[in-house]
C-alpha cells in the first residue's frame, strides 16, 4: 500500500483545499489502496524532525525509494507527476483546483 | 622574445652536443672494428710468417744435413728475400725479424714502407722494442706499446721455434685512426652546419608559429583571467547574496550559500546532502515555510531554474526571507484598522459633541423649569408627580448626553495626580451592589503603583461602565476581577504588538468569567450605540465613555475576549512624576444660599437666562442679566453698585465668555467668575482639560449643583 504524508504549517482554508485535492487525485489513481496523513508541523514539529521534512508544504511518498516534493500546490497532476504518479487521463482536468 | 632566443640557442647547443656524442660513439665503435680487423691481421700475418719459417727450418733439416747455424742463415735469407720482392701493405706496416744476441735485441728485417736502412740494435732492456722483446722472450699475442723507433704501435709478437728468432707485425696507431679522426671531423663539421641551418630553418619556420602561439597564449590567460574573475564575482554574489542559494540533485542538496545557514537555521556542513524535495512552481515563485530544528518557522519566497551539477540536471533554489515583510504588513493592516476605527468615532463623537451644546442648553432649560414649577406645585398632587417624571426623564437625558460628551472627549475634567488603587477602593463597595450578589468581585491591588493623572470622577465612570458590561456577561453566578499593576513597554515589544505605545503605564483591568465575545462584535464595541444587550438594557455608550475616557487622558485600551470563556479589558494609563491628592468625600450639605451678593448672569439662550436669574433670585442673590455680552458691558458700566460674580456662558456670538470676564475685571478688579457650557471651548481649557483657576460648571445643571458651585466660587479667597 502506498503511503504518503502532507507536511503543513497551520490549518487553514487553503491547506484543506489541498488536503481535498491530493485526496482526490489519490483515490483516482490507487482507489483505497494508499494511506494519506495531514500533518501539521506547528502541532507536531517532532514528526517533522524525525521524516526530515525541512520546508512546508511538503508531501512526502513514504515508500522507498522516498521521494519528497515541496512549492506549489495549485496543479496537483503536476506534484503527483514529480513523485512518478500519473493521473489516468480522464481524471486530469478535474484534478486542478 | 629574447628568452626565446636563449631557449632556440640552448635547444641549438644541446643538439650539437648530442649530435658530437652520437658521433663520437659511432667512430669510436667503428674505430674498435677497425682496431680489431688490424689486431685480427697482424696477429695473421705474423703467425703465418713464424709457421712458415719453421716449416722451411724443419725442410732444411731434413735436405740438408750439416751445420744448425748454416740452415737457419740460409731460411732467414730466403724469408728476408722474399719479403723485399713485396711492397709494404700500408704507410706504416712493418714487419720486423730479430733475434737476441747478448742484451741486444739485433734486428734482421725491417719490412715497411720506409727505405730499408740497417736497423741498430736496441738493448734488451730499454723501453722501446716492447712486442719484439716479447716475442724473443717466447710469448705470442699482441699489444699497444712503444717499437723499436718510439712511436705507439698496434702490433701482433710471435716467436719462431727452432731459429730463436722474433717476428712482429705492426702498424702505427695513428695510421689506424686517421681516416676516423679525418671522418668525425668532416662529419662533425657538417653536423654542426646541418644543426646551424636547422635551427635558422627552423626559427624561421616556426617563428610565425611561435608569435601565433604567443599571441594565443596571451589571449588564453586573459581568457582564463577573464574566466577567474567572472568566476569569483559569481562566487561572491552567490556568498555574499543575503537570499539562500542552494543547488539540488534528485531534492538532495548539493551546494548552499552561507545565508542559507540563517534561513535553514542549520550549518551549511549539516544541509549539504539532506533531503530538501523536488520543487515544483506554477508561477515564477511561491511562498513556503521553511523548518528550523528548533521548531520556529521562517516564510520564504522561493523561486527555482533547471540547471546542472557535475553534469547531473539540478535546480538551483533561491529562498528570499519575507517573514519581517509579512509581520510589518500584518501590522501595517491592523493599524490601518485601527485609524480607521478611530477616524469612525472620531467623526461620530464630532457629531456628539456638535448637538451636545445645543441639546444641553435645551435639556437645562428642561429639567431647571421643572424644578421651578415643582417648587409651586403641590408636594403630593399629581402635577408634582408629573413634573417629577418629566424630571427623571430629562436626567436620563443628562446622563446619555454626559456620556456622549465623555466618548467625545468634550466632557470637562479637571485631572489631578492619583494613585488608582485608593481611588478604586473607594468604589468597591458601590461595584459589589451594582452588580449583584451572585457575582464575585476580586479586587487585586498592585503593589508600589505609580501615579496617574486624571479626574477622579472618570475612573467611576470606567469603572462602572466596565463593572456592568461584566456583570451582564455573566448568566447566573461568576466572578468579576479589577486589578491593577505597573508595566513597561519598550520599542521591540510595541513594534510586535499594534497598538501598544512604548513607556511607563499603569494597568487597571477589569476581567470577568462571562459569555465573552467574537472577533466580529470585538471590532465593533467601543462604537457608540452598538450594543449587544437588550433594548432596554444598555444605551450602547458604556465602552463608548470607557474609549473617550481613555483617549482624553493619552492612554489606550487592549481587550481580549474568547466566547464562551470571558473578557478582559486593560486600560493603560501613563505613568505621572506628580504628587497624588487626596480625593474629598463627597459633599451631602444643603442648597446654599446667598448673601445679598450681586451676581451678573450672560447668556445668550433666553430659557437658560430667565431660568438661571430665577433660581439665583430663589437663592438670595441679586441678579443682572445680560443676552449678548455687549450688554453685559453697558450694563456694568451704568451699575455702580459693585459686581461680585460674573455667571456666563462661554461660548457666545459676539465675545467668548473669558474675553467678555477680563473685560469686566477691569472696572471690578475683585470680580469672581463661573463658567458655563454645554461643552467646553479652546477659550477655557484645552482638549477639555480646564485652565489652572477657571471655575466651570456643566450644562445641564441643577438647582444644587449650580448654588454649590456659585457659594464655592464666591467663598475662594
Amino acid at each position: 500500500m502506498d503511503e504518503f504524508k502532507l507536511f503543513i504549517s497551520g490549518e487553514t482554508a487553503k491547506t484543506d483545499k489541498i488536503f481535498s485535492a491530493l485526496e482526490f487525485c489519490l483515490t483516482a489513481v490507487f482507489g483505497d489502496a494508499y494511506s494519506l496523513q495531514k500533518i501539521d508541523v506547528i502541532k507536531n514539529p517532532l514528526m517533522a524532525q524525525a521524516d526530515g521534512v525541512m520546508a512546508t508544504p511538503t508531501l512526502v511518498r513514504m515508500n522507498p525509494p522516498m521521494k519528497r516534493v515541496l512549492g506549489d500546490f495549485s496543479d496537483m497532476t503536476k506534484i503527483l507527476e514529480s513523485l512518478n504518479i500519473h493521473m489516468p487521463l480522464n481524471k486530469d482536468a478535474s484534478a486542478k483546483e | 622574445m629574447k628568452n626565446e632566443k636563449k631557449r632556440i640557442l640552448l635547444l641549438i647547443g644541446i643538439m650539437g652536443i648530442v649530435t658530437l656524442t652520437i658521433s663520437l660513439l659511432v667512430f669510436l665503435m667503428l674505430y674498435q672494428t677497425a682496431f680489431n680487423e688490424q689486431e685480427k691481421r697482424l696477429t695473421e700475418t705474423v703467425q703465418s710468417q713464424a709457421r712458415m719459417m719453421e716449416a722451411l727450418m724443419e725442410h732444411e733439416t731434413l735436405s740438408h744435413k750439416g751445420d744448425t747455424k748454416i740452415r737457419a742463415a740460409a731460411v732467414i735469407e730466403q724469408v728476408i728475400e722474399g719479403h723485399y720482392r713485396y711492397k709494404a701493405l700500408s704507410k706504416t706496416f712493418e714487419f720486423t725479424l730479430a733475434r737476441q744476441e747478448g742484451d741486444q735485441i739485433v734486428f734482421l728485417l725491417n719490412h715497411g714502407p720506409r727505405e730499408q736502412i740497417a736497423q741498430k740494435p736496441v738493448p734488451f732492456d730499454s723501453n722501446l722494442a716492447e712486442p719484439m722483446r716479447r716475442a724473443l722472450s717466447g710469448k705470442s699475442g699482441t699489444l699497444t706499446g712503444l717499437d723499436y723507433q718510439g712511436a705507439v704501435v698496434l702490433a701482433a709478437h710471435e716467436p719462431v721455434a727452432g731459429l730463436n728468432l722474433g717476428l712482429v707485425a705492426k702498424i702505427d696507431l695513428s695510421e689506424i685512426r686517421a681516416p676516423f679522426v679525418k671522418a668525425g671531423m668532416v662529419a662533425t663539421g657538417i653536423g654542426m652546419v646541418l644543426i646551424f641551418l636547422g635551427a635558422w630553418l627552423f626559427i624561421k619556420v616556426s617563428e610565425p608559429i611561435l608569435v601565433q602561439l604567443q599571441e594565443q597564449l596571451v589571449q588564453m590567460e586573459t581568457l582564463v583571467t577573464s574566466l577567474q574573475g567572472s568566476e569569483n564575482q559569481v562566487r561572491q554574489i552567490i556568498q555574499n547574496n543575503a537570499d539562500a542559494i542552494v543547488v539540488t540533485v534528485d531534492g538532495i542538496i548539493r551546494f548552499a550559500n552561507p545565508a542559507a545557514e540563517r534561513i535553514f537555521g542549520r550549518a551549511v556542513s549539516d544541509l549539504v546532502g539532506k533531503d530538501f524535495g523536488f520543487p515544483v512552481l506554477e508561477k515564477q515563485s511561491v511562498d513556503i515555510h521553511i523548518l528550523h530544528p528548533a521548531g520556529q518557522q521562517v516564510t520564504v519566497t522561493m523561486r527555482a531554474a533547471s540547471t546542472e551539477w557535475e553534469k547531473n540536471p539540478a535546480h538551483l533554489i533561491s529562498l528570499h526571507d519575507i517573514t519581517q515583510r509579512l509581520k510589518m504588513a500584518e501590522k501595517q493592516k491592523k493599524l490601518e484598522q485601527q485609524l480607521v476605527q478611530a477616524q469612525k468615532m472620531e467623526s461620530v463623537g464630532r457629531l456628539a459633541g456638535g448637538v451636545a451644546h445645543d441639546y444641553n442648553n435645551a435639556l437645562t432649560a428642561i429639567m431647571g423649569f421643572t424644578e421651578l414649577a415643582m417648587m409651586d406645585a403641590e408636594p403630593k398632587g399629581p402635577l408634582h408627580d408629573d413634573l417629577n417624571q418629566v424630571l427623571k426623564a430629562g436626567r436620563r437625558a443628562q446622563d446619555i448626553t454626559r456620556q456622549l460628551l465623555a466618548f467625545a472627549r468634550k466632557q470637562t475634567i479637571a485631572p489631578v495626580t492619583l494613585n488608582l488603587n485608593p481611588t478604586v477602593e473607594t468604589m468597591i463597595k458601590m461595584l459589589r451592589r451594582l452588580i449583584g450578589e451572585d457575582i464575585d468581585l476580586v479586587w487585586l491591588p498592585g503593589e508600589n503603583l505609580w501615579n496617574v493623572k486624571i479626574d477622579p470622577s472618570q475612573i467611576d465612570q470606567i469603572l462602572a461602565n466596565l463593572c456592568v458590561n461584566a456583570r451582564d456577561a455573566i448568566k447566573g453566578v461568576g466572578k468579576i476581577t479589577i486589578e491593577t499593576h505597573t508595566v513597561v513597554f519598550d520599542e521591540a515589544y510595541c513594534d510586535d504588538h499594534a497598538g501598544f505605545i512604548p513607556g511607563e503605564f499603569v494597568l487597571l483591568a477589569v476581567s470577568d468569567n462571562g459569555c465573552g465575545m467574537d472577533k466580529k462584535i470585538l471590532n465593533q464595541i467601543f462604537e457608540p450605540f452598538f450594543t449587544t444587550k437588550a433594548v432596554d438594557r444598555g444605551t450602547g455608550l458604556g465602552l463608548s465613555t470607557v474609549y473617550g475616557i481613555v483617549k482624553q487622558n493619552n492612554g489606550f485600551i487592549n481587550v481580549y475576549s474568547e466566547p464562551g470563556k470571558g473578557t478582559t479589558i486593560k486600560i493603560y494609563l501613563s505613568r505621572h512624576t506628580g504628587k497624588a491628592v487626596e480625593r474629598p468625600a463627597e459633599s451631602m450639605e444643603e442648597i446654599p444660599r446667598g448673601h445679598e451678593e450681586t451676581i451678573l448672569v450672560v447668556e445668550d439662550d433666553h430659557s437658560i437666562l430667565k431660568l438661571t436669574e430665577k433660581i439665583l433670585s430663589s437663592l438670595g442673590y441679586t441678579v443682572l442679566t445680560a443676552d449678548t455680552p455687549e450688554k453685559a458691558v453697558t450694563l456694568t458700566r451704568e451699575n455702580t453698585d459693585p459686581i461680585h460674580l460674573i455667571l456666563t456662558d462661554v461660548i457666545m456670538p459676539e465675545m467668548n465668555g473669558l474675553e467678555l470676564s477680563k473685560q469686566i475685571k477691569l472696572q471690578f478688579p475683585d470680580l469672581k467668575c463661573l463658567f458655563m457650557s454645554g461643552y467646553t471651548a479652546n477659550a477655557i481649557a484645552h482638549h477639555g482639560v480646564l485652565d489652572e483657576g477657571v471655575h466651570f460648571i456643566q450644562k445641564p445643571f441643577s438647582k444644587k449643583d449650580l448654588a454649590v458651585m456659585i457659594r464655592q466660587v464666591l467663598d475662594e479667597s
